[in-house]
C-alpha cells in the first residue's frame, strides 16, 4: 500500500516476502478501510489505562496477516519515558490495526498512525510482552510537532481521531458493561481537550503527577 | 484536525447527544449546494491521514493517494436479522433507510440546469444472517448493518476499545479507489442507542448512522462545523442528522447528477446501469458453512441453519408484503 512502502522502504522486500508466500491470501482479500464513531475519552481514563506513557519515534514496521486482518507491527525508539514501565532509550513494538501487505491493505480510522521520523506522545496498554497496543486507538496518540522557529515541541490532537461525541453522562448501558468514563466527576474532562496545543514539557509533567495519583 | 476555536454546532438543552436539537437546515432532499459557502468536504482515500495532518493550516484535504467511490449506481445493504435486543427491526430498518436516503437524495446544483439527484441509491436487499465483516472479493457476500450486542472484539476475538459507537469497513480496490463493499458495527455491547428521541443516557441512532453512511459512501470528515461530516467533539453536541450544505456538494461532487463519477487522472467513469449485488454476488447469510467445493450456491444456506434461511426468506417476504400493502 502507498501509505506504507515509502515511508518505510526497506520493508518493501519484507511486505513483498509476505505477499509471495501468502498468494491466496492475498488475491482474496479486498483492502480495507474504516471510519469509525467514538465517544471521547477522558483525561483520567486514559492515564489509568495505560501502563506507560511516551514519547515515541518509529524506527521500522512490518504489517502481516492475522485471521482476516493486516496488523502493522511497529518498532519505536523511547525519546522520553513519561510514565510507567518503559525506559528512555529502550525499545518497544505496537500494534496497531491496517497496514498493507504487497498491493493490499487495509486503512482503520480511528487506528493510530505511526510516520517514519515523527514522534508521537503515546498512551500505552501492554499487549503482550515487548508489545503494546494505544489506549482509545488514535486518540491516545499526539503527534508532536516542533515550532520550525523556536524548536519548542508541543502536542496536538491526532487528525485520525474519527468523529468524537460527548459522551452522555450517567449512560447505563443496557447490554454489555459500562465503558469507562471519568471517576467520580459530572463534567468528563476529555484527553484531547486537555492536552491539544500544550508544550510538550507541560504536558508530560501534568501527565506524571496525574500518573502518581491514579497509579497508586 | 480541528482547532479548538472552531465554532460549535448549536447546543443542545441538557448537553448531551441524547438532547439532540435537529438543526433544521431544510427538510430532507432540499438541501442544495450554495456557492457563497466555502468548499470543505473531504474524500476517504486509500492512505491514512498523517497523524499531524492539519486541514485547517493546510487548507485543503489529505491528498495522498486515491479518492474512494461506489463505481454503480446503486448499492445494496442488509441488516443483521437480530439487530440488538433493544432495537426493534423494523425501527432499525427505518432509520437506515431514512439515514441513506438524506444522501442519496441530496439535490445537486447544476450549471444552467435544474438541481438534480445525486447519482447514487442506497437499496435494502432483504435482511441478514451476518455478524461478520468480510474481506473477499471472489465469493458472494452482502453489505451488513450489524449490532454488537454480545462482545465488542473483532472477528479474530482480540477486545476493541470500547469508546467506539459505530464503525464502519469500507474494502476499496488501491489501484482505482473503487469501492467494492461496506459493512458498519454498530457497539449495542457498551453503548445505549435508540432509533426515536434519545434519552440524555441513549445515543442517537440516526445522527450516528447518518455520520456512518457518509463513510460507506466514500465521504472523509469535513473542515464544516454544520455538517455531518464534522469530526470534533463539541459540549453540547447537536444534531447530525440532516445534511449540510458541505455534505450535499461532497456527495453531488462524488457521485455526479448525469451518472458519472470522477476517477483517477480527472477522468470521469459512468455509474452504469443499476446493480445493486456485491462483487462474487449477493449472500444474506455468511455464518452457514459453504456447500462443498464446487456446489457453492449463493443466496442458499444449507444443513443445520436451515431453520436461519428461512428465517431470512420469512422475513424477505413480509418486508416485501408490507411494501406492497403501503404501494
Amino acid at each position: 500500500m502507498r501509505s506504507l512502502r515509502p515511508r518505510f522502504p526497506r520493508f518493501a522486500p519484507f511486505v513483498l516476502a509476505v505477499s509471495l508466500a501468502l498468494p491466496a491470501v492475498a488475491l482474496t482479500h479486498a483492502p480495507t478501510a474504516e471510519a469509525s464513531v467514538s465517544f471521547a475519552v477522558a483525561y483520567d481514563d486514559m492515564v489509568s489505562d495505560s501502563d506507560a506513557v511516551a514519547v515515541l519515534t518509529p524506527l521500522d514496521q512490518r504489517s502481516v496477516w492475522e485471521d482476516n486482518r493486516i496488523v502493522t507491527y511497529t518498532r519505536l525508539k523511547v525519546e522520553e519515558s513519561v510514565a510507567g514501565q518503559v525506559t528512555s532509550g529502550s525499545e518497544v513494538w505496537v500494534r496497531t490495526l491496517g497496514g498493507a501487505i504487497g498491493k493490499i491493505g487495509q486503512l482503520v480510522d480511528g487506528e493510530p498512525v505511526f510516520v517514519q521520523g515523527k514522534s508521537s506522545l503515546v498512551f500505552a496498554r501492554a499487549f503482550k510482552p515487548g508489545t503494546f497496543t494505544v489506549v482509545a486507538r488514535a486518540q491516545g496518540q499526539f503527534p508532536v510537532l516542533v515550532d520550525p522557529q523556536t524548536k519548542r515541541k508541543s502536542v496536538a490532537k491526532n487528525a485520525n481521531c474519527g468523529l468524537l461525541l460527548p459522551r452522555p453522562q450517567a449512560v447505563q448501558t443496557t447490554v454489555g458493561p459500562v465503558a469507562p468514563q471519568a471517576h467520580g466527576t459530572m463534567t468528563t474532562i476529555v484527553a484531547v481537550d486537555v492536552l491539544h496545543g500544550r508544550m510538550l514539557e507541560d504536558v508530560t509533567r501534568d501527565i506524571a503527577s496525574q500518573w502518581k495519583r491514579l497509579h497508586k | 484536525m480541528k482547532s479548538s476555536g472552531r465554532p460549535a454546532r448549536s447546543a443542545s438543552k441538557n448537553g448531551a447527544l441524547g438532547s439532540l436539537a435537529v438543526v433544521a437546515l431544510g427538510a430532507l432532499g432540499m438541501v442544495t449546494a450554495s456557492e457563497t459557502e466555502a468548499r470543505a468536504f473531504c474524500r476517504s482515500r486509500t492512505v491514512s491521514i498523517d497523524p499531524s495532518f492539519n486541514p485547517s493550516d493546510a487548507g485543503r484535504c489529505f491528498e495522498e493517494g486515491l479518492p474512494l467511490f461506489w463505481r454503480n449506481v446503486c448499492v445494496g445493504y442488509s441488516i443483521d436479522n437480530r439487530v440488538s435486543r433493544k432495537l426493534a427491526f423494523e425501527v432499525v430498518a427505518n432509520v437506515v433507510a431514512r439515514s441513506f436516503t438524506r444522501w442519496t437524495s441530496a439535490s445537486c446544483a447544476t450549471e444552467g440546469a435544474p438541481t438534480s439527484r445525486a447519482s447514487i441509491d442506497v437499496r435494502d436487499v432483504g435482511p441478514a444472517l451476518c455478524q461478520k465483516v468480510t474481506t473477499t472479493l471472489d465469493q458472494p457476500n452482502v453489505n451488513v448493518i450489524m449490532f454488537r450486542d454480545n462482545d465488542w472484539k473483532t472477528s479474530d476475538g482480540a477486545t476493541r476499545s470500547s469508546d467506539i459507537i459505530g464503525l464502519t469497513t469500507v474494502k476499496f480496490n488501491t489501484e482505482t479507489g473503487e469501492i467494492f463493499g461496506a459493512d458498519m458495527e454498530l457497539n449495542t455491547f457498551n453503548h445505549a442507542m435508540s432509533g426515536g428521541e434519545p434519552t440524555a443516557n441513549e445515543y442517537d441512532l440516526t445522527s450516528v448512522i447518518t455520520h456512518e453512511a457518509g463513510h460507506f459512501l466514500g465521504m472523509a470528515h469535513s473542515e464544516q462545523s454544520q455538517a455531518v461530516m464534522y469530526a470534533t467533539y463539541d459540549k453540547g453536541r447537536s444534531s447530525a442528522r440532516e445534511l449540510f450544505g458541505d455534505d450535499v456538494r461532497g456527495i453531488c461532487s462524488v457521485y455526479r447528477p448525469d451518472g458519472t463519477r470522477p476517477v483517477l487522472g480527472g477522468k470521469v467513469t459512468s455509474g452504469g446501469a443499476c446493480d445493486p449485488t456485491p462483487y462474487g454476488g449477493l449472500q444474506r447469510d455468511c455464518e452457514t458453512p459453504p456447500a462443498s467445493a464446487g456446489c457453492s450456491s449463493t443466496g442458499q444456506a444449507e444443513g443445520g441453519s436451515a431453520a436461519a434461511a428461512t428465517g431470512i426468506a420469512i422475513l424477505g417476504i413480509l418486508v416485501v408484503v408490507k411494501k406492497r400493502r403501503r404501494g
